[in-house]
């Protein structure tokens, strides 16, 4: 299916930080679509199957909030890139780093990111994604 | 605080008939160590040399108590006391010995020995040393476990309060790359908002950082109490008009009902505290053309206020964590509401301070009604 735009679902409870995500993304031309709860993510997904990326918090009204949505997306669409974000990293005792690709079999998520994230820095991994 | 409210005693002593004596005292011997009023009793473990003794400390766990002899066949009381049992902390010794010196008495003392038991002693005799070590016992261990809690209470304090400080700052940091990339254009106009939600983040902060001040200083006594003559009812005027622009914002109706004035023995920082959080929560928390009413009257014991919004309400689950701090309450309706989560948390210490009561009514989706009562002079 061709489409003229890529398009990007943000899922955050954080309304700043959807704010600033959004902005990023149209810059890097996608057309972008927000949601503030694990809910209202799965509704969006449900009906719009073929969105190009998903960022997802990993905290939001839950601690795992980021981690149930996740299996849900890739339960809907198995090859949509999920990129997670979180500002406490350290705190959740989940070794992101060290489980890498192939070994993270619990759940397949491409790419962890560290809030807050800046520009260039999600231009850069969106680059690697394609 | 004792593994099946059993305390584990080690006689070790030579002569046979202090062994088996101590044993049959002890084990029908009960002691009452904590104001539950729960009984403790004895279970005696009994060695005839060293040698026995410390094969033994070294297998199994360590006695509660030992009940040791200064002189053993194949060693001597005070070395293994030295040797194996004054480095730890959690087991008390009772030095037994027929040649009871004062010399000996020191120097067991200074390696850690609780107490000293001169042979022969009778029954009671024991059984008063033992009660005392087992007390001593119970309340060391008792704030061994006081302390681990502190610090871990202070430690999950510490770590919400990281994230509280953290999340404003991540925001303002996103929004100035944001205008270093130039996202939306480089016309400064253009991001009005951005500045906007940048100073709102940042007086949030400030607010958290202000309300932990005054939450510490409540806290540890010492904030100074200025108690004097006070009109509450001019102070909860000036209090509303300090929210007129907000509940305006909000499209909010405020009305005060109070006597023209109201005066009472009080801290005018602590009263100013409690009405600003109240008034705050209910203009926060309330919805488009709501009202808010503040309502101040003078009872038998001092002063009521009453603070009611027609607001988004609290759920009976709310309601009970709505004092602990950090608590903010997170569902769809209340997500974008800014706050420190401290507010209601330092209400209730001043609260405290007058001996008063918090009184919470609420109905989701209808309102709230805080009601306070201080005891206090009023005239």
């Amino acid at each position: 299916m061709d489409k003229e735009r890529k398009t990007a679902l943000i899922v955050d409870d954080d309304e700043d930080y959807l704010f600033q995500m959004e902005a990023n993304l149209q810059r890097l031309d996608y057309e972008v679509t927000t949601a503030s709860s694990v809910q209202e993510a799965t509704a969006i997904m449900e009906e719009n199957r073929d969105v190009d990326l998903v960022l997802v918090d990993l905290m939001m009204d839950n601690m795992d909030d980021g981690f149930v949505l996740a299996h849900k997306i890739r339960r809907i669409n198995e090859n949509i890139p999920i990129i997670m974000t979180t500002s406490v990293a350290k705190d959740t005792g989940y070794e992101f780093d060290s489980v890498k690709g192939e070994n993270r079999e619990w759940l397949k998520i491409d790419k962890i990111l560290n809030k807050p994230v800046r520009f260039e820095q999600l231009k850069t991994v969106l680059a690697t994604l394609k | 605080m004792f593994k099946n409210r059993i305390c584990k005693i080690a006689v070790v002593d030579d002569e046979e008939g202090i062994r088996l004596g101590s044993k049959s005292i002890l084990e029908a011997f009960e002691v009452e160590v904590d104001e539950d009023e729960e009984t403790l009793n004895f279970q005696i473990v009994d060695f005839a040399d060293k040698n026995s003794f410390v094969i033994n400390l070294e297998k199994e766990d360590d006695p509660d108590l030992v009940l040791l002899d200064c002189k053993l066949p194949d060693g001597n009381g005070i070395d293994i006391l030295d040797e194996y049992l004054s480095e730890k902390d959690d087991v008390v010794v009772i030095i037994i010995t027929a040649y009871a010196t004062v010399e000996n008495a020191v120097k067991t003392t200074k390696m850690g020995a609780f107490d000293f038991l001169a042979k022969p002693f009778t029954p009671d005799q024991l059984r008063h040393s033992v009660r005392k070590a087992v007390n001593h016992l119970y309340l060391k261990r008792k704030a061994v476990q006081l302390e681990k809690k502190q610090k871990s209470i202070r430690f999950e304090f510490l770590s919400v309060l990281a994230h509280e400080l953290k999340s404003p700052i991540n925001a303002v940091e996103g929004y100035l790359d944001l205008m270093e990339n130039e996202i939306m254009g480089d016309q400064i106009g253009k991001y009005s908002k951005i500045i906007g939600n940048c100073t709102d983040r940042i007086g949030g902060m400030r607010k958290l950082i202000m309300d932990l001040l005054d939450l510490t200083r409540i806290e540890s006594g010492k904030k100074k109490r200025e108690v004097t003559r006070i009109d509450a009812a001019t102070i909860l005027r000036e209090a509303m008009a300090n929210f007129k622009l907000s509940a305006e914002q909000s499209k909010l109706e405020i009305q005060i009902k109070a006597p023209d004035k109201l005066e009472i023995d009080g801290d005018e920082g602590e009263l100013m505290i409690i009405y600003n959080n109240l008034i705050s929560n209910a203009i926060k928390y309330n919805r488009e053309n709501g009202r808010v009413t503040a309502k101040l009257s003078k009872i038998e014991q001092g002063i009521e206020i009453e603070v009611e919004d027609t607001g988004i309400g609290l759920k009976e689950e709310d309601r009970k964590r709505l004092f602990q701090e950090f608590t903010r309450i997170k569902n769809e309706k209340t997500r974008n509401i800014q706050g420190s989560g401290l507010g209601l948390s330092i209400v209730r210490k001043i609260t405290d301070l007058y001996q008063g009561t918090i009184e919470v009514n609420s109905k989701y989706g209808k309102g709230t009604v805080f009601k306070i009562r201080l005891n206090c002079s009023s005239y």
